[in-house]
């Protein structure tokens, strides 16, 4: 036996034909199926939405008189106008989604669905809801109007001043 | 047996053989025959062959299954023909319910049979479990029937919830946005699962179309074969529970 023949290895698991061609079977059914799966999962999610605008333009600050609180039922926002600036509290319960009504006298937001109530700057008072109203930044357009944004909120501290 | 004369006449036709194509057993005249012609019979063969004397007693299962069945086909039929006057668009959703209840003949008829067949199909449902729980129908070899017979619950429940939209009142608007508000306090998924379910993230026409696609075809469909498999264990399971 030469020192070549020695050197030369033999594969220690040869794979047979067989099993190559089960592979490659099984192999393609499962990615097309999984593909398929995720292609149809992915394709439940719209990537275009037709509603309405995250920003949005509420007037100019002279329409709200210090000390309001304004509704706005187009964007279920109300706008308080307080010494210390305005806020843009959003009026969607942090319970289940029902829109909370301004009480006047009770000087606070009522909730019709479960009765929670929140403070004038959106706290939690009392109810089922365990989350304070949202509020959401405003700023001034360039018009002089003021821009609320739905996708920043800002903290109950937060006033705006014009 | 009074009737005794029509086996002449009856005999003579199920031996024809137009007859025997489509029934293939002939005159029904041993037990034998019998099996075969309600084995051998697509809608029969859901019935059993032989039944237990305490499983026809009424007060054993007051029928609550069966009724519960009953009301998915009512629930079928109605709802394809409420289909033939409704389109799931927000500008016309509304005014084509009243108009079935004010406009076309028959409709609000239609309309009140769906809609209170849906109501009875919850509380059926449920009585239907209650009395499989109170009469040990639960226990093996039954106890997977079980499993099939809460997903069937929870499918009926699904079905009232899409269907609940579809009117597109006040009622139905904020019944869905307090549901699908809810369904996003799932932990980690809920706000996909809201997302996926509304097509968006209010309630507009993408959550009216997908409610509706769910509500007509999906469930439904879903629904018919858990049903027939149901059926099916029943019997598969050695047929109605005995007495306890």
């Amino acid at each position: 036996m030469s020192q070549e023949d020695q050197n030369i290895e033999e594969p220690k698991e040869k794979i047979s034909r067989r099993k190559f061609l089960l592979w490659v079977g099984w192999g393609s059914l499962v990615t097309s199926l999984v593909g398929s799966f995720l292609g149809t999962a992915r394709f439940l999610f719209p990537n275009v939405l037709f509603e309405p605008p995250s920003s949005f333009k509420v007037g100019k600050p002279e329409d709200y008189a210090e000390g309001s609180i304004i509704f706005s039922e187009e964007h279920n926002i109300f706008i308080l106008h307080e010494k210390a600036g305005f806020r843009a509290i959003s009026a969607v319960c942090t319970h289940v989604g029902c829109i909370v009504n301004w009480n006047q006298s009770q000087n606070k937001f009522i909730c019709p669905c479960h009765g929670s109530t929140f403070s004038p700057t959106g706290e939690v008072l009392s109810g089922a809801a365990i989350g304070p109203l949202k509020s959401f930044s405003i700023e001034l357009a360039k018009d002089g109007k003021l821009l609320v944004d739905t996708r920043k909120t800002v903290k109950k501290e937060d006033y705006f001043r014009v | 047996m009074r009737l005794s004369f029509l086996k002449g006449p009856f005999k003579k036709i199920s031996e024809s053989g137009l007859w025997r194509s489509i029934f293939r057993t002939g005159f029904p005249d041993t037990e034998r025959k019998r099996s075969l012609f309600v084995f051998g019979n697509f809608f029969l063969h859901i019935l059993p062959v032989k039944i237990r004397k305490h499983g026809l007693k009424f007060r054993y299962t007051l029928c609550l299954g069966g009724i519960a069945f009953l009301l998915f086909l009512i629930l079928a039929i109605t709802g394809i023909l409420l289909m033939f006057y409704y389109v799931p668009d927000v500008n016309r959703a509304y005014e084509d319910m009243k108009d079935l209840e004010f406009v076309v003949s028959f409709g609000i008829l239609l309309r009140n049979l769906h809609r209170w067949s849906a109501h009875a199909m919850v509380a059926v449902a449920f009585l239907h479990m209650c009395r499989v729980f109170y009469t040990g129908s639960y226990k093996p070899p039954r106890e997977f029937n079980w499993v099939i017979g809460v997903t069937l619950l929870f499918l009926t429940m699904f079905l009232s919830f899409t269907g609940y939209l579809l009117p597109w009142d006040q009622l139905a608007y904020w019944a869905v946005t307090v549901g699908t508000t809810i369904a996003g306090f799932v932990p980690l998924a809920g706000g996909t699962i809201r997302y996926i379910l509304l097509g968006g993230n209010v309630v507009g026409q993408g959550a009216l179309l997908r409610f509706y696609s769910l509500h007509i075809i999906v469930v439904p469909l879903i629904m018919s074969i858990l049903i027939a498999v149901h059926f099916w264990r029943v019997r598969k399971d050695g047929g109605i529970s005995g007495p306890l």
